[in-house]
């Protein structure tokens, strides 16, 4: 595939195209099934791309050693893009943000302490070989993959980067890099302060636009948060005139962090509102390639996260976590049908007398290839408003046709919205969403003007016919388009979603109705057979998890730990051991009454096999962690006369993403004191159950600090195959815990810590799943902190093993 | 979003803007990067003479903002293209011929406190 851009658009194979495109982290959407779901929805929905970061540390967790295997297999992704004919955005990082734990940079490369990662320290430019030594292994192995994909039609070199001195010798020998590999697609880079940086050292130009970060406020209640995006031409144009308006991550949804406000909170803020309001701002800015950042939710399994976001990374995407397409996928559909239906890849802004009321925005374009102008009409206010005679709902934004020519008629004005036009040789239908309050003007070919009046039944038709062919106008309420979906020449309403292939889904009893512009409409009876499977797991078969907490247990194998003369600790990292837990033992005297400790970011102490402290750490503010210093006196009951076995266990919850400033590393133990000075010749050691998730033997006088659940269950193998959609999920509600950590068939698939995440519901991603005719599920489930309500061993586990947890569907869709 | 890195928060400065008369030393910004939030005008130095909140106002679309006012609760919104002066009481004659040095300390809701290291030649 060739593809050339000039400053219009992208041009692929001689033809100007308009990006539409979404991203999807296949690293937080698991194997072949959910990459063809989440991709085939996205096409249907309209986009023609996928933008892809392709994740080093995913892929790689020793040096020199590339995993592309089962569900890293991204040669299998590109080509379900490529076969469903979505273009790629590639994205190979080496740093790809994300929210991945140190952003993508593998572990082993962290540890070299030769190597300065993406050649800045404290923002300050510095080349480093050894970095990039690994960085051109990584490149070595992914970019030689994305060369075998010609729908691959845009990369990108490294991701939001900076310098204090904005240096760019390491973005040119990126770019190199690639070219060197053969690879044609034009290089770019996304510019996150929107400033012009490295513009003229790739290809094309791009930048990310996000204009709400802070879901603890409404982005309604500052309106300023546009102002970039409303002169975004502008702004580019001041320093690139070459390449197409690009917007590299437009704001599609937000990630919640731990300590945050919660999904549906955020999906309630920006809605659907927001996503019309940022892609028509940019289409009005002449942005002729879009990349909805995020239009696919994930989850973050095994130690993948950066340690500020929890297990769902659903985004508030259009196609959420559990793959359910919500209300912003259907306004982004509805856009990317317009677009579909419309060239609008040359298009100039042109001035404009308009009088433009408060809070509101007008802009004009030109379309070169339709020969029409599209108006561009913003009401940021919280009711309805006149622009410019049209009618516009409280934070609504149109895009309305003028004097467009159609085989049988001319458009002279609207002000209602065209949804989408299906045409066969001279034969045209244009659907428009109905609008009460607004009309339409056309001409025939006569000079005959007609005013449509917006205020009609849904599916009214007016028919014109003309020298050129006919033209048919229908009109369908907002929420009719919703659920309505284009798939080359013919429109099917009334389905949940449709897959390109012409599958059809749906979730109740419904009459789905066909229209094709030859044969007009169709319908088909849809009746669901299947009910929401659900399965309630109890009497768990219950062992204890920690014998290391217990006095005598053997630890000399352990690795030792330097400690420094002001009690801090050389981390784990620095000790060779990066795991999610990590133990710590050593000794302290009788005379110990107090312990000074910090630790990343939860932890508990105990002293000879008794609980002094479990502490959840964890604390983020103003962008930064923020560590804790505590003071805890000793129990003197838990001390025995000379030495005591003094034990720490810490889980962090990964790196910060190192996006403007260095990785910040310490995790694990960083300080431990007490009021003796005792200098503790501490021991290491990483993972609970280091022999992998086998059962450890029980013993009634066990610490029962930490305990494992098991159970097995089935799954029909109906709900799994191909004629449904049914995630499933699993349900922490009911369950008394505060922390556990879950495994789906000894996969790490989520992290509940009740305190620090709203997140109840687990997605189980169907690629660790299996239908009962492979065998029987099997959860595990690690507890930590047990209530302290609970008080002998014989009541722990007795109430652990008849713990209530629930997997079911989320919902169930059969599919036609 | 992003805690913007030391070359590109400098072109908020506009260069040449540095001014002193009897009791106040002013100068110039302008907001070139994109809108933005000041929760806090922290204290603001000149070559060896520290300003401290007290003494400092910023003025903008016609208003005078004092930094003893400015906070999380009541920030300055800067949007894009918008300008401003910094106001500064002092007593003594603070600025040189020559270079001059500004660090400004500002406060950010996402990034914190923000330190800016400027020049200018008078």
């Amino acid at each position: 595939m060739d593809c050339v851009f000039d400053k219009n658009s992208l041009i692929i194979d001689g033809r100007r195209v308009f990006i539409r495109s979404g991203a999807m982290h296949y690293f937080r959407t698991f194997g072949k099934k959910e990459w063809l779901d989440r991709l085939s929805k996205l096409k249907a929905g309209g986009y023609n791309a996928v933008d892809l970061y392709f994740c080093w540390s995913f892929h790689s967790i020793k040096p020199d050693t590339y995993d592309f295997s089962d569900y890293k297999n991204i040669r299998e992704l590109l080509s379900i893009a490529r076969d469903l004919g979505l273009f790629v955005i590639a994205r190979p990082g080496p740093y790809i943000n994300g929210e991945i734990s140190a952003g993508g940079i593998p572990y082993w490369l962290l540890k070299d302490k030769t190597a300065i990662i993406r050649n800045r320290k404290e923002g300050d430019y510095i080349y480093s070989k050894s970095y990039m030594g690994a960085l051109k292994g990584w490149y070595g192995a992914l970019l030689p993959i994305i060369k075998g994909f010609d729908n691959v039609i845009l990369i990108q070199v490294e991701n939001e980067y900076s310098t204090n001195g904005g240096e760019t010798e390491y973005i040119e020998e990126l770019a190199q890099i690639v070219r060197d590999s053969g690879i044609k697609a034009p290089i770019f880079h996304n510019d996150a302060y929107i400033a012009g940086l490295y513009s003229d050292v790739v290809d094309a130009y791009a930048c990310d636009i996000y204009p709400y970060i802070n879901p603890a406020n409404s982005w309604k209640e500052s309106l300023y948060a546009f102002d970039t995006l409303d002169n975004l031409e502008d702004i580019v144009r001041g320093f690139n005139e070459k390449s197409p308006l690009f917007v590299a991550e437009m704001q599609a949804g937000w990630y919640d962090k731990w300590l945050g406000e919660g999904y549906e909170n955020i999906r309630r803020d920006l809605g659907f509102v927001h996503i019309n309001i940022m892609t028509k701002t940019a289409i009005a800015n002449g942005v002729t390639v879009f990349n909805h950042y995020m239009a696919v939710g994930g989850t973050n399994i095994l130690d993948m996260a950066a340690d500020e976001v929890y297990t769902s990374y659903d985004f508030a995407a259009p196609i959420s976590e559990f793959g359910e397409i919500r209300d912003n996928f259907k306004k982004a559909k509805a856009i990317n049908y317009f677009l579909e239906s419309f060239d609008l890849t040359v298009t100039e802004p042109i001035s404009s007398e308009i009088e433009v009321p408060a809070d509101c925005f007008v802009k004009l374009r030109k379309d070169k290839i339709n020969g029409c102008v599209w108006r561009f009409l913003r009401n940021l206010n919280p009711c309805e408003t006149y622009i410019d005679g049209a009618c516009v709902g409280a934070y609504d934004m149109k895009v309305l046709p003028s004097c467009l020519r159609l085989n049988a008629v001319t458009i002279v004005s609207s002000g209602l919205e065209v949804f989408a036009r299906v045409a066969c040789e001279k034969s045209e239908t244009i659907f428009f969403i109905k609008d009460d309050k607004n009309n339409v003007v056309v001409e025939d070919e006569t000079g005959r003007r007609i005013t449509i009046s917006g205020n009609v039944e849904n599916f009214f038709e007016m028919n014109f016919e003309g020298a050129f062919g006919k033209t048919k106008f229908i009109f369908i309420s907002r929420k009719i388009s919703n659920e309505t979906w284009k798939l080359n020449d013919k429109l099917i309403f009334g389905a949940s979603f449709v897959y390109p292939d012409g599958r059809i889904a749906f979730n109740d009893e419904r009459t789905v109705k066909i229209y094709t512009p030859q044969n007009g409409y169709s319908e088909r009876l849809c009746v669901p057979k299947l009910d929401k499977k659900k399965i309630k797991l109890t009497n768990f078969d219950v062992s204890f998890a920690a014998p290391e907490i217990e006095p005598g247990y053997d630890y000399s194998g352990w690795k030792s730990v330097k400690h420094n003369d002001d009690f801090s600790l050389a981390d784990s990292f620095n000790s060779d051991v990066y795991s999610e837990f990590v133990w710590y033992k050593g000794q302290i005297s009788d005379k110990a009454t107090e312990i000074a400790i910090s630790a990343r970011h939860i932890f508990a102490i105990y002293i000879n096999g008794q609980e002094l402290l479990n502490r959840n750490s964890y604390k983020y503010d103003n962008l930064k962690q923020v560590d804790e210093h505590l003071s805890i006196a000793i129990m003197p009951e838990l001390l025995h006369s000379g030495q005591n076995e003094v034990t720490v266990l810490v889980q962090n919850l990964g790196f910060d993403k190192g996006f403007t400033n260095d990785i910040n590393s310490p995790r694990g133990l960083i300080y431990f004191k007490t009021d003796t000075n005792e200098k503790i010749d501490w021991k290491i050691r990483g993972r609970i159950m280091p022999d992998g998730l086998n059962k450890r033997p029980v013993k009634d006088n066990q610490a029962p600090y930490l305990a494992m659940l098991e159970k097995s269950f089935k799954i029909p193998d109906e709900y799994l195959g191909g004629n449904v959609f049914a995630p499933f999920v699993l349900d922490m509600n009911k369950t008394p815990f505060r922390r556990a950590t879950i495994f789906l068939n000894d996969v790490k698939i989520g992290r509940f810590i009740r305190n620090n995440s709203p997140q109840e519901k687990f997605y189980l991603p169907p690629h660790f799943l299996k239908p009962e005719s492979e065998g029987e599920n099997t959860l595990k489930i690690i507890v930590w902190e047990k209530s302290h309500r609970i008080k002998s061993v014989f009541d722990y586990k007795n109430y652990l093993e008849n713990v209530l947890i629930k997997v079911e569907n989320y919902k169930v869709w059969e599919l036609i | 979003m992003a805690v913007l890195p030391d070359f590109l928060i400098k072109r908020v400065y506009k260069k040449g803007s540095l001014r002193e008369s009897e009791n106040v030393v002013e100068f110039d910004l302008k907001n070139v990067l994109g809108p933005g939030v000041i929760s806090g005008l922290e204290c603001i130095q000149i070559n060896d003479y520290i300003f401290p909140k007290e003494t400092i106002s910023f003025v903008t679309q016609g208003i005078e903002l004092l930094a003893t006012k400015v906070d999380e609760v009541n920030p300055i919104h800067f949007r894009l293209n918008q300008e401003g002066t910094m106001k500064l009481s002092k007593t003594v004659k603070c600025l040189k011929e020559g270079l001059n040095k500004i660090i400004l300390e500002i406060m950010n809701p996402e990034a914190g406190k923000l330190k800016i290291v400027l020049t200018d030649t008078i």
